[in-house]
């Protein structure tokens, strides 16, 4: 048996679903010949009448009064998202799950209905868990997939699941677009009066390949189990598993960590045969009358050493509560990457133990160790930002992500050690508006300036035109200090916006 | 210069090539007392000296001496456009939350091996925490600048040296004041409270120009 689960309006239903405040209604826009039109709506645009290939700005007048949000399309990150959802439905009801186009999934469930109380068992319980991830799905079942995909998107909700045999008449009231054919032969076929899949299949066989080519026979034999059509089935990610029962359970965070440091070892050694180093490793503690607990630890570089490994996770394993013992602990190595070729041993030097294994560089492993504990976002390097804008001009990144890190940058000196997170208000005196600038005023302190350079002017990037035009000055206090201030033309107002502390 | 700070000078020259070149290495000539696989305090009024603790590594990473720099506090963050980028490009941001995070952090890097210049924000500090990590900075192959509040000046310390940062009013430039208070190694040159001015933005390969103040106030080159 086979389902077909179509799913419309997930690419707009994931962006609705961001933060505050939701959008009305999200359309998903594609660029073509020049002019945005809509690739992907949500269900909200479908009721108000938008179609795909509707320009923008005609889906926007169809939703007039709505809180409207267009985005571009990312295919590439929206056909990993469906991949990853094709791995995850196959890990629940069929170990052979495929893509369909950018908004569907094929299951071929045949032997698995049982698990689930029977077909209309499994589908209630797709539909039940698709819609946990708030999304609308649309779910057809038939012995053939043409016929499920029929359904699926065009039967009423009553007949989408499809008695074995009873093919024909369930595709018979649908339109002729239901088989999966060009729009030019459904056109074809409306010219001579034959719109639902019934009348069509009344028609003489032999004379349908000259008129309206060879696939639509194809698409009536699929749709009919009268051709073969396979499902290609998303391969499964590449994980390595470790895994080790103890018998009885245990409470005794020792024995736990003999259980890990074994398996640790052994993981290696696979990676080691595989040449290839693990990005995230998960454990999970299997407990005697509890729900399982997982932690996580991830590396900045590809890694197989046991020994930085055993020190990232030590950290998480004592904290996890044992309950009434645990029974069984997995490791899952994900994210795995290829590794130069190491040298496994040398005269009789065996580096394949955890307490003999050849440390990662040390800086990678600083930051591993650092990540594990405070967090990968709060271990950072500083990227240069392609603008003039000083709070704009850098980007602290994590340590770990790959990205350009260098830049032009003007000379020692002319920029702060300190810049202030938020420009703070000052009251200056200055000569002309132009500068020099004789006192200022802030955060409660007054001070007369000794020496004043600048300005300096600072435009605004021309796509954020609201903002203003800055002169900055770099002026020396009485006390020797020197801060960094600017006033922005328009508004007139001061501001310090560092100081060379 | 005074004879008593070439005499220092010269002893500690002297004591340099005795001990090996690591152990106060070249590019601290211009601040013999600082040296690596220790701890150095280095006291502010008003904000955290990122710039003078900057400039100092930066120094030590255009002469080899250190290969990372570990900034460990928000506080002591500078900003990254006023960095060298050789600096820039060996430098790590830990944003540590409490005086316990930053400690750890700090002991962390030090013993890691990776020759790191650890910056760290430690107001809240206690003696014991200078104790360990001065350990640390002894047991690995980097240094600990220790950037504190004035208001801590009083706290017992572990550092082998301490010094005070002020900015230098007589200076045309960015400039600061750097004062010796404190230096294990060499108690008597610190009792004199030697002071050098540190001017940014010179031309040289780093920016900086250092120079010894001698007891009249009067600035001279020193090399």
């Amino acid at each position: 048996m086979m389902v077909s689960v179509y799913i419309p309006w997930w690419r707009a239903e994931r962006i609705a679903r961001g933060p505050e405040p939701r959008p009305d209604a999200v359309l998903i826009a594609r660029t073509r010949r020049g002019q945005r039109e809509v690739a992907g709506l949500c269900g909200a645009g479908f009721m108000a009448g938008v179609r795909p290939g509707f320009s923008i700005a005609h889906a926007r007048a169809l939703l007039a009064g709505r809180r409207v949000h267009d985005v571009d399309e990312d295919p590439p990150g929206d056909a990993c998202r469906l991949k990853a959802m094709a791995r995850w439905a196959s890990g629940r009801w069929s170990p052979i799950v495929g893509v369909d186009g950018v908004d569907a999934l094929l299951l071929n469930v045949a032997g698995c209905e049982h698990l689930f109380g029977g077909l209309e068992g499994l589908v209630r319980d797709i539909e039940r868990a698709v819609r946990a991830l708030r999304v609308t799905p649309f779910i057809g079942a038939a012995r053939t997939v043409g016929a499920a995909w029929a359904v699926a998107r065009y039967a009423p909700r009553e007949s989408r699941v499809v008695t074995p045999g009873r093919e024909r008449e369930a595709i018979a009231p649908l339109p002729v677009a239901a088989l999966r054919v060009d729009d030019e032969v459904v056109a074809g076929l409306a010219e001579v009066g034959v719109e639902r899949i019934g009348p069509l299949l009344e028609l003489p066989r032999a004379s349908l390949p000259a008129r309206y080519g060879e696939e639509l026979l194809l698409r009536i034999d699929q749709a009919l189990g009268h051709a073969v059509e396979m499902i290609d089935p998303t391969r499964p990610r590449e994980d390595l598993l470790a895994s080790r029962e103890i018998p009885g359970g245990t409470t005794r965070l020792e024995s736990v960590e003999v259980v890990v440091r074994w398996l640790l070892t052994h993981l290696g050694a696979a990676l080691a045969r595989m040449e290839s180093g693990l990005r995230r490793l998960e454990c999970t503690f299997e407990r005697l009358g509890g729900a399982p607990i997982r932690c996580a630890i991830e590396v900045s570089r590809a890694s197989r050493d046991p020994r930085h490994l055993w020190r990232l996770l030590a950290t998480k394993i004592e904290r996890v509560h044992m309950g009434f013992g645990v029974e069984r602990v997995t490791l899952r190595a994900l994210g795995l990457a290829r590794l130069a070729h190491a040298q496994a041993s040398f005269a009789g030097e065996q580096y394949s133990t955890l307490d003999d294994a050849p440390f990662d560089a040390p800086l990678a492993a600083l930051v591993d160790t650092l990540a594990s504990r405070l967090g990968r976002e709060n271990v950072m390097r500083a990227g240069l930002v392609p603008s003039h804008r000083p709070e704009r001009a850098f980007s602290l990144v994590p340590a770990d992500s790959a990205g350009p890190l260098s830049g032009d940058t003007p000379p020692i000196g002319e920029r702060p050690s300190e810049l202030l997170t938020e420009p703070a208000p000052a009251e200056v005196v200055a000569l002309s508006p132009d500068g020099p600038v004789m006192r200022v005023a802030w955060r409660g302190g007054s001070a007369a300036i000794l020496c004043c350079v600048g300005p300096e002017r600072l435009g605004p990037e021309w796509w954020r035109s609201r903002e203003d035009t800055r002169d900055y000055f770099r002026v020396q206090e009485e006390s020797g200090r020197w801060l960094w201030v600017f006033r922005a033309l328009h508004a007139g107002a001061w501001f310090v916006h560092g100081r060379w502390s | 210069m005074s004879q008593t700070q070439d005499i220092h000078a010269l002893r500690g020259l002297i004591r340099d090539r005795e001990a090996g070149a690591s152990a106060a290495p070249r590019w601290l000539s211009w601040l013999v007392e600082l040296r690596l696989g220790a701890v150095h305090e280095w006291f502010e009024s008003e904000a955290p000296p990122r710039a003078a603790l900057a400039h100092v590594t930066t120094r030590a990473i255009h002469a080899r001496a250190l290969e990372q720099v570990i900034w460990i506090g928000r506080e002591v963050f500078p900003y990254p456009l006023y960095l060298d980028p050789r600096v820039r490009s060996a430098s790590l941001f830990i944003d540590a939350p409490d005086p316990d995070a930053r400690l750890w952090a700090a002991d962390l890097a030090l013993r890691s091996g990776a020759r790191a210049g650890v910056i760290a924000d430690a107001s809240r500090f206690t003696l014991a925490c200078t104790r360990r990590l001065q350990l640390a900075a002894r047991s690995g192959e980097g240094v600990a600048l220790l950037a504190r509040p004035r208001a801590e000046e009083t706290v017992l310390s572990a550092a082998t040296t301490r010094w005070l940062v002020e900015p230098a009013r007589q200076s045309r430039g960015v400039g600061w004041m750097l004062t010796l208070l404190r230096n294990k190694d060499n108690p008597t040159l610190a009792a004199e409270r030697p002071r050098w001015v540190l001017h940014a933005g010179a031309r040289g390969d780093d920016g900086v120009r250092v120079h010894p103040v001698v007891a009249s106030g009067t600035d001279r080159a020193r090399a």
